[in-house]
């Protein structure tokens, strides 16, 4: 297959969808490993598939009371879009004053977002020594990456907060799960990498109040995997 | 959009081990290699382990070999691939012959599911998926979320599967519009830092 039958055929679409005859398959996946443009297209394909799958997800999470029958742009009806509008206001605000200056800061950072992601097993509350064992992240000093693994945590709640924690039990990242990501397969970027090589515990924590409020006792999963940095 | 294209010279500092030229390789490869293999619906840690033999088979052929045709090196990567994964089924067949590794999705779907998406991908997304008209953002919330067999969501909505084909790829392209604006406005902003 050459780059303009595959442009012709529509075939990162048709491969996407799995509508490929099995011939074509083969040669297509051949062409796209070795044709930069069409490597983009197959990329692109995916990204969209995936992207519109969680914002169709998100959406129908919505409370079906709430939901007008519009759809989408449900949030332009005029009951929303005063508060919306004055929200969007001060989070502009808020993004000029301190998120932009402080991206601008850790700008090295960002373009690593997508370099390297490891899959974690186990994951059991108390972790699984034999599972953990196998979790080795092989990153460079400074690093970003992507630890994917399946969320499981026990107990349920709105929110969940994790916590990178090093092997002295220090928090060096955090953030935020929604609760309707439990046993769903889950993405979290650790945005310019760890300091320091070593034993790691990515520990999550049910959220009480849904606003961060966590305790020790609401652990819910943890995760321990080990940095060796590539030299 | 800039293309890449590999180069005798790009091999030669993936051979040679240089830092940059290897994340690069494993940035470029990274998402086709799981587009590959998830096609093939295997288990998502199994899809890392071929994966990562995948790209030591690859190093370690080029350090000890080389390659004729380095133009070629994503070709190479690819049949390296599908000799990692003929010998992953061989494996299976002398071990377990019922394991789940010889589920293949009977027509070779992507599972997209757990494929890394940055939140400024999901914002163009989103804008893309608002644009559409209500048909069609119905067929894909139909099609994403009801478990149901695509065929019968078609007939529901009284199109044919090539309707989504020809919905997705309409979507997909203005979606990557957008993004190559965002990637290039990042790159921008990436080398007027490193000049200043």
């Amino acid at each position: 297959m050459d780059h303009n039958e595959a442009v012709r055929l529509q075939a990162a679409e048709k491969y996407v969808l799995g509508k490929l005859p099995k011939e074509q398959h083969a040669e297509y996946e051949e062409h796209y490993f070795d044709c930069s443009a069409c490597a983009e297209e197959i990329k692109a394909t995916v990204a969209f598939m995936e992207g519109a799958r969680q914002v169709v997800r998100e959406k129908d999470l919505e409370p079906v009371g709430e939901r007008a029958p519009a759809g989408f742009f449900n949030w332009l009806r005029p009951a929303f879009a005063v508060p919306v509008l004055a929200a969007l206001l001060l989070f502009i605000g808020y993004q000029n004053e301190v998120t932009i200056p402080r991206l601008k800061h850790s700008s090295s950072q960002i373009g690593q977002i997508m370099s390297s992601s490891f899959q974690l097993r186990g994951g059991v509350r108390g972790g699984n020594e034999s599972g953990d064992a196998l979790n080795t992240v092989r990153v460079r000093l400074g690093e970003s990456f992507a630890l994917n693994f399946d969320f499981t945590p026990t107990g349920t709640f709105s929110e969940y907060v994790w916590q990178l924690q090093n092997k002295a039990g220090r928090a060096v990242k955090s953030g935020h799960i929604s609760g309707d990501k439990k046993y769903q397969a889950v993405s979290l970027n650790m945005a310019g990498g760890v300091e320091s090589a070593g034993k790691y515990n990515l520990v999550f924590f049910g959220s009480a109040d849904g606003a961060g409020q966590t305790a020790n006792e609401s652990e819910t999963q943890r995760l321990t995997f080990t940095v060796e940095f590539l030299q | 959009m800039e293309l890449f294209a590999f180069t005798r010279e790009y091999v030669e500092r993936l051979r040679e081990g240089d830092p940059s030229t290897e994340l690069h390789f494993v940035t470029y490869f990274d998402q086709l290699l799981r587009i590959k293999l998830r096609a093939r619906m295997l288990a998502s840690e199994t899809v890392e382990d071929l994966r990562q033999e995948t790209y030591i088979r690859v190093l370690v052929k080029l350090r000890e070999d080389g390659i004729r045709q380095p133009e070629r090196l994503g070709a190479f990567v690819n049949s390296t691939c599908n000799n990692v994964l003929m010998e992953f089924y061989r494996s299976c067949s002398r071990t377990s012959p019922w394991d789940d590794c010889y589920l293949e999705m009977p027509d070779h779907a992507v599972d997209t599911e757990g494929f890394l998406i940055t939140r400024q991908m999901k914002e163009r997304v989103r804008q893309v998926i608002g644009e559409l008209p209500k048909k069609d953002r119905d067929l894909l919330r139909a099609l994403f979320l009801e478990d149901k067999d695509k065929d019968e969501v078609c007939k529901q909505f009284g199109v044919d599967r090539d309707y989504f084909r020809v919905l997705l790829h309409r979507a997909k392209d203005k979606f990557r519009v957008l993004y190559e604006i965002d990637r290039e406005a990042r790159s921008g902003e990436g080398s007027s830092k490193g000049a200043a």
